[in-house]
């Protein structure tokens, strides 16, 4: 039981650093487009906007946020760039 | 027990302020719809293999449906299916069934079967429009005895990812019922092997695992991963075993990178595994066989892809080459025991984002035993 916490709370620290960490301008610039290009790619083939409908795209978003631990901000500008191109 | 509750609720609660904190969010969430929103995907795949000395065969052949509902945007489902035809015989599994929820825009909680987060090839490599190859690396199999660490767990996970400056940083922490110790005097073969399909627990213990990655550059290029998982693995009331406990732990690391002067991508990716069980004082065995032994096995992959995939001819920039290096080294004096190391060379034939045409060359050899090298083809198609 003590190792289930002592990992409870080792997450909740690193939760609390990334939280307190401030992004910088470089990141927080990135356009969907180009997060879309970094991170869809590094476990397969990019599929094209068109792949899928704007509902669709919303699932697979959710899927790969989890799959990939992608961060909230990477799934929402990916999703909104690839429902806005088809 | 009481405790570990509160704590747990207390965090929970202080994760999901974290979330609210952010205003944006809030909003949008409420904005978006929250209709029920059903995505049919998975893959499917079809083999042929002629191997040295062996009969010629078509297969092995599978369909893996997955099916994903976003029930609204906190509440999600993920299922996989596994129906494969191999080795004669037709198996059909559930790969994983998983409910999340969000609980904060850092952490998301999964409840039911999972694939295991320890290293990258079970959640990220194994469909087959994603694997290069033609078959899993030595110790990532499904076959029993062939298992380096555990492919899936039933039990509770946390998950989640965040911006760390320029870096990014993810984790994964769970809670599972864990593998069980082979020591059924019926089954001197396997005596002291690891089975990680433990559906009903054989004790009380659960396994905890988890891994954390860490991209440190700004373009995600390249991931380092560690991953751990302790558990008690004999069964509960056995005297000899009860308090037998298994340790394992995982190194994964991937990189893509376009070489602009050969107008191709490169992709990298390896994972060492290594798994320890403590020493047991004696295993029923077949008679002139060591009764224990150092219950420590290892394995490892590196494998490296080249496509061409910015040259202008349609043909080239869907080729891509491969390689593979695998080893699995399983405690020598067991039943089930042998140091194997295995090459894979490969061609494939890209025909969309996720159907591709698979050519490999393969080398294995098993101290002690005759190569066994042949061509291995298959079509693997996702959808
Ligand atoms: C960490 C590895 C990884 C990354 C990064 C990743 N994917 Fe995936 N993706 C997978 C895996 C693995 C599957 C197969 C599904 C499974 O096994 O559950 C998949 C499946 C898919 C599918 C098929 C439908 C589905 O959801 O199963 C689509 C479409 C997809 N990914 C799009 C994307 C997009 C878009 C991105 C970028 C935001 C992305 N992927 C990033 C690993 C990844």
């Amino acid at each position: 039981m003590k190792k289930i916490k002592t990992l409870i709370i080792l997450l909740f620290v690193l939760g609390s650093v990334i939280f307190g960490c401030a992004t910088p301008k470089l990141i927080a610039d990135k356009s969907g487009a180009q997060l879309w290009g970094e991170n869809c790619q590094r476990c397969h083939n990019v599929p094209s906007p068109t792949t899928f409908g704007k509902e669709n795209w919303e699932v697979v978003g959710t899927h790969m946020k989890i799959r990939a631990n992608l961060t909230e901000t990477e799934k929402d500008k990916v999703v909104e760039f690839l429902q806005s191109s088809n | 027990m009481k405790k570990l509750s509160f704590t747990i609720l207390t965090l929970l609660f202080a994760f999901n302020g974290m979330g609210q904190n952010t205003g944006q969010t809030a909003t949008q969430e409420t904005q978006k719809s929250s209709d029920t929103k059903l995505l049919v995907s998975g893959f499917g795949f079809a083999g042929y293999s002629k191997m040295d000395k062996e009969n010629s065969n078509f297969g092995p052949t599978g369909f893996n449906p997955i099916f994903l509902w976003k029930k609204s945007d906190k509440l999600f489902f993920e299922s996989e299916l596994m129906i494969e035809i191999t080795d004669g015989t037709t198996k059909f599994d559930l790969e994983y069934a998983t409910l999340h929820y969000k609980l904060c825009k850092y952490l998301e909680i999964g409840a039911g079967k999972f694939l295991s987060p320890f290293g990258i090839f079970n959640e990220r490599i194994h469909p087959s429009w994603i694997n290069k190859f033609t078959d899993p690396p030595l110790g990532f199999n499904h076959d029993i005895g062939t298992m380096v660490g555990p492919m899936a767990e039933i039990g509770v996970e946390f998950r989640g990812g965040g911006q760390l400056g320029k870096s990014k940083i993810n984790y994964v922490a769970y809670i599972s019922n864990g593998p069980n110790l082979v020591t059924d005097p019926s089954n001197t073969m396997m005596t002291g092997m690891l089975m990680f399909e433990n559906i009903n627990d054989n004790n009380d213990n659960k396994a905890i695992g988890g891994r954390i990655g860490f991209l440190p550059l700004s373009n995600s290029s390249v991931e380092i991963g560690v991953s751990g998982q302790v558990a008690k693995v004999g069964d509960k009331g056995n005297v000899l075993y009860q308090n037998i406990g298994a340790q394992m732990y995982a190194l994964d690391l991937s990189y893509c990178h376009k070489l602009n002067f050969i107008k191709s991508n490169l992709d990298v990716k390896a994972q060492y595994n290594m798994m320890n069980v403590d020493k047991a004082e004696s295993y029923p065995v077949m008679s002139g066989m060591d009764t224990t032994w150092d219950n420590k096995s290892q394995s490892y992959y590196i494998q490296l892809g080249l496509r061409p995939a910015f040259v202008n001819n349609n043909f080239f920039k869907n080729l891509e080459l491969a390689f593979r290096y695998s080893s699995m080294t399983l405690p020598e004096k067991a039943m089930w025991g042998g140091d194997f190391k295995q090459s894979t060379v490969g061609l494939n034939y890209w025909l969309s984002w996720h159907s591709v045409l698979k050519l490999d060359y393969q080398m294995n050899t098993q101290k002690g035993a005759d190569n066994r090298n042949g061509i291995q083809i298959q079509w693997g198609l996702g959808f």
